[in-house]
């Protein structure tokens, strides 16, 4: 009876020390997210930290919070968004913080009631972003004064896309939603799964992909469907378009090139790995980077790679091309610069093991 | 390995039974309750007879004790308890083989909620890459439709601990509950403390576990311990657990002694 018990209160120790140590965890698992400007690369960090580093080299130019603080802000999975010489970025604790481009130093915060994993997009003086508590808000970019919010019936994960006195954005709740710039709703189109991504405004089209494995093509005016094209699991990054051709990754591990008129096949690549993000794109090249940590330089006149590397492990997160070079970040944090014509790594960074 | 054989099934199985039962993902862990003490029911049954016999061996190992009191007979009274063991059945290590089954179902469970209602895009890429695309010749074994799953239940948000700790504190009655049905009457005074030890500390640990945890692993145990209590019921009726109601009437201990109380009655 005696081993009994003894073998009883070990398997529950064990079982007690795995579900604590997961459910006390409270740094969950997450990307980072890049943006560069003006040769600075901007990176949101999974440890709670915006850092601001040379694109040439990788040094250190601020972080926020101050190294003097030692505990970081919740997890920065949403691209950074330049305006003028403030910095938007929005975070898993439930903020959108505006800091000094230059500095690092808080000018503002702007508050949610859910994780921002939405980038946020700012046009006329409004800033537009989606929150994880299922509302697409609008703030006065200047001041953080909230003009409206609207709700969808889940969370708002994608970049929304603003245009023509329109905001649209996807949400998880399968359905994409156009409404005016007073937050009234003007139309919306239900897909057969969620909507884990941004949507693309594109010459009066709005493409999106969604879990149903389809990527969606609609009038911008009336959400009347358009195309649609089958893959063979979820699309989620948001669609790219570039001189009437549409580029979208699949969790299919592949890469497709899609007439932005009638939605008709061009090329697809197979990269090897789930494509969870959208693609980059410079000067002819595509950049596509995949969960298996590889990413791939296409030529998107024949749909050719043109050069393959491995940077990482994982590559969740959107590469970002400046200059010649072309940055991602592996799902540990590291950041890369690689040669965009060539895929040399020039330098490679973890801003957050850096003391 | 452990994803192939444990995990991934349970996971896929779980949204199986989501899709089937009205997207209902409490409903689905329940069901799923269901099946997996039905597979590990031949081991729960053997472990509820070995109880059983351990129950009905007591006066006779009472006995034993009494008779090989000095510390001296210790080897002799070894051999003797086993030569009753034996007699009656009952395997000493026998009790552990249901949990241990159980064991990785716990944990494959625990990571399978956690994995069927991400909270973050990070767990979402991890959603995706444990879902089947198809089984066999079953394809959309799982309709990517329904994801993300409706995590509501109740009061609940399965993904998430109870805020009200009704789920912890069912867990513990259940599990306590359970265990007074299933332990013996044992005369020895250090194997009853023990034996009283445990039957606390298990359902207190278990609470806590259900506290720091998604409920949804919680409703798991819930419903276990519901389905335990009543298998334990009609192999050996109320157990131990009648005592405690017995006690306050002040006729327990003699009852106990006699081998009463434990058997479910016979109509």
């Amino acid at each position: 009876m005696k081993s009994r018990n003894m073998v009883v209160i070990l398997a529950l120790g064990l079982l007690s020390i795995l579900v604590s140590g997961c459910a006390s965890g409270a740094v969950r698992p997450s990307w980072s997210s890049l943006a560069v400007a003006d040769d600075i690369l901007y990176v949101g960090s999974p440890s709670g930290r915006v850092f601001a580093v040379q694109a040439a080299s990788g040094a250190e130019v601020w972080r926020f919070p101050a190294a003097t603080e030692k505990a970081g802000k919740g997890a920065f999975l949403a691209q950074p968004v330049l305006l003028g010489s403030s910095l938007y970025v929005g975070s898993n604790d439930n903020y959108v913080y505006v800091l000094d481009a230059n500095t690092g130093s808080q000018q503002r915060t702007v508050a949610t009631k859910g994780p921002v994993v939405a980038d946020a997009v700012i046009a006329e003086g409004t800033l537009y972003v989606g929150s994880q508590d299922k509302n697409l808000y609008a703030y006065d970019a200047a001041t953080g004064r909230k003009e409206w919010e609207f709700t969808t019936g889940n969370w708002i994960w994608g970049r929304v896309a603003v245009g023509g006195g329109k905001v649209f954005a996807g949400s998880l709740d399968h359905k994409v939603y156009c409404v005016d710039t007073t937050g009234r709703k003007l139309w919306e189109f239900k897909a057969d799964g969620g909507i884990p991504g941004g949507v693309t405004l594109d010459n009066g089209t709005v493409y999106f992909g969604a879990m149903d494995n389809k990527v969606y093509a609609l009038d911008a005016a009336t959400g009347a469907p358009g195309w649609t094209f089958s893959t063979g699991n979820w699309v989620w990054g948001s669609p790219l378009v570039v001189d009437s051709v549409v580029y979208v990754g699949s969790l299919d591990s592949t890469v497709y090139a899609l007439d932005a008129a009638t939605g008709a096949e061009r090329w697809h690549l197979s990269a090897g790995g789930m494509v969870r993000a959208t693609p980059g794109y410079s000067g002819g090249l595509l950049y596509v980077a995949t969960e298996t940590g590889s990413l791939h330089a296409i030529d998107t006149a024949t749909g050719l790679q043109k050069w393959t590397q491995q940077p990482g492990t994982s590559i969740l997160t959107s590469p970002v091309v400046s200059g010649d070079s072309v940055y991602v970040a592996t799902l540990d944090g590291t950041v890369h610069a690689l040669d965009a014509a060539t895929g040399v790594t020039r330098w490679s960074a973890n801003p957050s093991s850096r003391k | 390995m452990w994803n192939t054989l444990i995990f991934r099934p349970l996971l896929n199985l779980l949204l199986f039974l989501y899709s089937v039962l009205g997207r209902n993902f409490g409903l689905a862990v329940i069901v799923f309750t269901v099946l997996v003490r039905l597979v590990t029911l031949p081991f729960t049954r053997a472990q509820m007879k070995s109880a059983k016999a351990s129950q009905e061996m007591q006066p006779k190992l009472k006995e034993l004790q009494e008779k090989y009191r000095d510390p001296k007979d210790r080897d002799k009274m070894a051999q003797e308890q086993m030569k009753l063991y034996k007699e009656y059945g009952v395997n000493p290590l026998g009790c552990l083989l249901p949990m241990l089954i159980q064991m990785p179902i716990w944990f494959g469970l625990y990571q399978a909620i956690g994995t069927a209602l991400p909270q973050s895009p990070v767990q979402l890429v991890n959603l995706a890459k444990h879902v089947y695309s198809s089984f066999g010749f079953i394809s959309n074994v799982v309709p990517s439709s329904l994801i993300p799953l409706n995590p509501h239940f109740l009061w609940l948000d399965l993904g998430k601990p109870d805020p009200w700790l009704i789920v912890p504190i069912l867990t513990a009655v259940t599990m306590w509950v359970q265990q007074k049905m299933t332990s013996p009457a044992t005369g020895d005074a250090q194997a009853k403390a023990m034996s009283q030890s445990m039957e606390l500390t298990m359902p207190f640990m278990f609470a806590w576990i259900t506290y720091s945890a998604a409920s949804g692993l919680g409703l798991y145990f819930v419903a276990s311990n519901l389905v335990g209590v009543v298998q334990q019921y009609f192999t050996s009726g109320w157990g131990s657990l009648a005592n405690v109601f017995r006690r306050k009437t002040g006729s327990e201990t003699a009852d106990a002694a006699k081998g009463k109380g434990y058997g479910r009655k016979k109509r």
